[in-house]
């Protein structure tokens, strides 16, 4: 029998394989050399790469830019996303429900590039916003809202959403709605049942949702680099910099490393976040 | 007074956030079937020349032929190898088991960035040079979970007494898989094939790094087009690729909803 599973587990342990070989491969790299003007690297092994990254202002303001940059995404992706989950999940037209259920998910799978693309359209000095804005004579500039972090900000929102929305929407249903009546029926007001049935009860969901939507938000690279204009450069910009303007792959590999250890802990710091709340979602249903 | 307040502030919420999903869909459509070269609104001219000029442009036919190599090859390799791995994981119990859940859907987690640069570390120590090659390996490691999540869920909703009752009446257990098990796991196959496809004609971050000269994918096109010219092509693509995805997702609830007719008969 258990021969069996392990033969069925084949295919798997190469593709894993050959995912961690690479991860060592890149670790070891890392603490190689880059010979100077050349795509090659060299021994002898070193921590240098590890040692320049902590002794460089840059590249540490970077890397810590990107963890606010992604938390505050995230922040904004659960005040968006929430009450809209609950709209969809609450709504009495079903008609609505399918509408709003079919609009994510065809977003979720328009592919990165071409969002991108659209926010650019929209957002650009000709763009749809600012001819928009200075037609109701709110402005009379355009507004700079692409090569900046407000156009990333913003694409990246709207890249986030549907993933977040999606995973709380099923937990939001899954909270039966007499619930929130008997609340309001004992003469709880609307804001209060929202902030002490719904809330607390979908916690967990919101936290899953929360680590998912910062995982995609740590990981951005092609949303900075077009909407970015070379100016906004989150830590997966910084790397590909690395790679393709100083060719230096050992350097590059070390901060890979040092950037995947730092969004482990918190994506881990999420998990432990989302036991806890599944915990606490029990006790309070005794 | 109170309560319809409430309802019409619900629905211009729902109708905002509506809004802002759409809008890059939308009026990138709009920008590709207009005559100008500059995006305006609403156009002057409608047009279909910018469709021409994408599909005689040699470099996005080029991009084409290769994303749809990549996704031709990827979708069902990836399938085949997940599916022994789900059978494992539901109908066996072994030590370990919940750490071998967890390492097989870890490449979800990883910034595509990083595993573009391990994989490119890797493949330069092996001297492979290719980059069909390094780009499909990467991306069956990378769309892996999807499709093992896909057909990890439809095993939960497939009953082992259908097995069970097949290995009763003499059936060996290759046979009982091929004629019980695997009929049922079509939703889940059909859903993995999705998430895979659409990953692997997205996917920028990873390829970016694996790519040659000569194997350049749809979204790596589009990135060079963007950063060097100023027309619509980009847009043509993108329209074309949302129509894609919007036939996908039709066309997979439309098999979905048959095989619940099938279920009530």
């Amino acid at each position: 029998m258990k021969c069996r599973a392990r033969l069925l587990l084949l295919p798997a342990a190469v593709l894993m394989a050959i995912f961690f070989g690479a991860f060592l491969v890149f670790a070891a790299v890392g603490m190689l050399t880059s010979a100077p003007g050349t795509p090659g690297y060299s021994a002898p092994l070193t921590f240098n790469n590890y040692l320049r990254f902590f002794t460089d202002p840059v590249g540490l303001g970077i890397l810590g830019w990107t963890v606010i940059f992604s938390l505050l995404l995230t922040a904004a992706t659960i005040v968006a996303g929430y009450p809209f989950a609950y709209l969809i999940a609450r709504t009495q037209w079903p008609w609505a429900r399918n509408l709003l259920l079919g609009v994510l998910l065809v977003t979720f799978l328009c592919g990165s590039i071409s969002r991108a693309y659209g926010w650019l359209i929209l957002l650009g000095r000709r763009g749809l916003v600012n001819e928009a804005l200075m037609w109701t004579g709110l402005i009379d500039h355009p507004l700079a809202l692409i090569y900046n972090v407000s156009g990333v900000f913003i694409a990246l929102l709207h890249f986030t959403l549907p993933y977040f929305v999606l995973t709380v929407f099923g937990a939001i249903r899954a909270v039966p709605s007499q619930v929130e009546e008997s609340a309001r029926d004992l003469g709880a007001s609307a804001l209060r049942v929202f902030f002490q049935i719904t809330v607390p009860l979908t916690l967990p969901a919101i936290v899953g949702g929360a680590a998912l939507a910062f995982s995609l938000a740590i990981s951005a690279f092609a949303f900075p680099l077009l909407l970015g204009g070379g100016r906004v450069r989150l830590i997966s910009n910084y790397i590909y910099d690395q790679l393709f303007v100083a060719f230096d792959l050992p350097f590059a590999a070390a901060v890979s490393s040092l950037f995947l250890i730092v969004a482990l802990a918190i994506l881990w710091g999420f998990f432990a976040i989302e036991r806890w709340a599944t915990r606490a979602v029990y006790r309070r249903a005794g | 007074m109170k309560h319809y307040l409430g309802k019409a502030l619900w629905l211009l919420f729902g109708v905002a956030m509506l809004s802002f999903l759409l809008a890059p869909v939308i009026f990138t459509a709009v920008y590709s079937v207009g005559e100008s070269r500059y995006f305006q609104f609403p156009p002057q001219a409608w047009s279909l020349q910018w469709y021409t000029a994408f599909f005689r442009a040699q470099k996005f036919y080029d991009a084409m032929i290769n994303s749809a190599i990549l996704a031709v090859v990827v979708t069902p390799l990836c399938l085949l190898a997940a599916l022994p791995t789900a059978h494992a994981l539901a109908r066996y119990r072994f030590p370990g088991q919940r750490w071998i859940d967890a390492l097989v859907l870890s490449p979800l987690i990883v910034p595509g960035v990083i595993t573009g640069v391990a994989l490119l570390s890797l493949f330069r120590i092996l001297h492979q040079d290719i980059g069909l090659v390094r780009m499909s390996v990467a991306m069956m490691v990378v769309c892996f979970p999807y499709a093992l999540r896909a057909l990890a869920a439809n095993y939960q909703a497939v009953d082992p007494a259908t097995e069970e009752a097949a290995r009763d009446l003499g059936y060996g257990p290759l046979r009982t898989w091929w004629t019980i098990t695997l009929p049922q796991l079509r939703t889940g196959l059909l859903a993995g094939a999705v998430f895979v496809f659409v990953e692997v004609i997205d996917n920028f971050s990873v390829n970016v790094f694996l790519v040659d000269l000569h194997s350049n994918t749809l979204p790596i096109a589009a990135y060079q087009h963007i950063r060097d010219v100023d027309d619509p092509l980009v847009a043509v693509m993108s329209t074309l690729l949302s129509i894609l995805s919007v036939l996908l997702v039709l066309g997979f609830s439309r098999m979905m909803g048959q095989e619940r007719m099938f279920k009530n008969r």
